[in-house]
């Protein structure tokens, strides 16, 4: 049993890596003047139901009352979240609404050029970072 | 339990087969700017990150694509950008790649403007 703990918990701890998502560029004009490049990242914490899961059910072996429990909330949970996701579900969806206003911030003049917009999931075990991150060019 | 020698052969012929035949490639996002009328020198960059079992630890291999798009752009607008992500599975290991093609457009120097000359009677004229 203790194998199979470790090995859960293993396979856990291993899946921390880094997913892309969505990346899209836009035009870059170097004819306006001299371009400064700034960069702008926003992020929350998604949480992963099925590690989460996983993990109380690595907890729970020894109890087939509450395996079976940590079964029913899981499948609960995901019948209420079917549909498809990018990255993990997060407990809000404006997290990155501030990112216009944090692009003015960095470039009163408001002229900028060359944006790059990415959408990526930093993956940890049961929690994850979702992020955005906005690169571009401000035209002095 | 033996497979035997034409078993074994069977065995490596489908994992060969389905290494090259199946669909590995996928196409993760693509975008497109506005297309300009004057289209200039089409440019294009692709770069490309290759992880064993398709575990990658950050995803900046695609951070210098705008740098490289101003390398070949120096003076001008890239515009009509097409940008494209995409993913392939060389059975064990993945490979990730962002492709952006755009045109180079040059804006022409301003034409210098003759400076207004008044009329003068030429001379020897009535």
């Amino acid at each position: 049993m203790k194998f199979r703990t470790a090995a859960s918990m293993l396979v856990l701890l291993g899946t921390g890596c880094a997913h892309m998502h969505h990346v899209q560029f836009s035009e870059i004009d170097s004819s306006r003047g001299r371009l400064e490049p700034f960069e702008i990242q926003v992020n929350d914490t998604g949480v992963s139901v099925h590690d989460g899961a996983a993990l109380a059910r690595a907890a729970a072996s020894t109890s087939a009352n509450a395996t079976r429990a940590v079964n029913t909330g899981e499948a609960i949970v995901a019948l209420t979240q079917m549909g498809p996701t990018t990255g993990e579900p997060t407990f809000s969806d404006d997290w990155a609404d501030q990112m216009l206003a944090k692009v003015l911030e960095r470039c009163p003049s408001g002229q900028v050029t060359g944006l790059v917009a990415r959408r990526e999931t930093m993956k940890y075990p049961v929690i994850s970072g979702e992020i955005v991150t906005i690169k571009g060019y401000c035209v002095l | 339990m033996s497979f035997g020698r034409s078993g074994l052969l069977l065995v490596l012929a489908s994992i060969f087969l389905s290494s090259f035949l199946g669909g590995c490639t996928s196409l993760q996002s693509v975008g497109v700017t506005s297309i300009p009328k004057e289209r200039g020198r089409p440019i294009e960059v692709t770069e490309n990150n290759v992880a064993f079992l398709g575990i990658h630890f950050d995803n900046d291999f695609a951070d210098d694509v705008p740098e490289e798009l101003r390398r070949k752009c120096p003076n001008g607008k890239v515009s009509g950008v097409f940008s494209k992500y995409e993913s392939t599975w060389y059975v064990l290991v993945q490979n990730r790649s962002v492709t952006v093609k755009g045109y180079c457009v040059v804006p022409e120097p301003p034409v210098a403007t003759a400076p207004a000359v008044a009329m003068t009677p030429a001379e020897g004229s009535p």
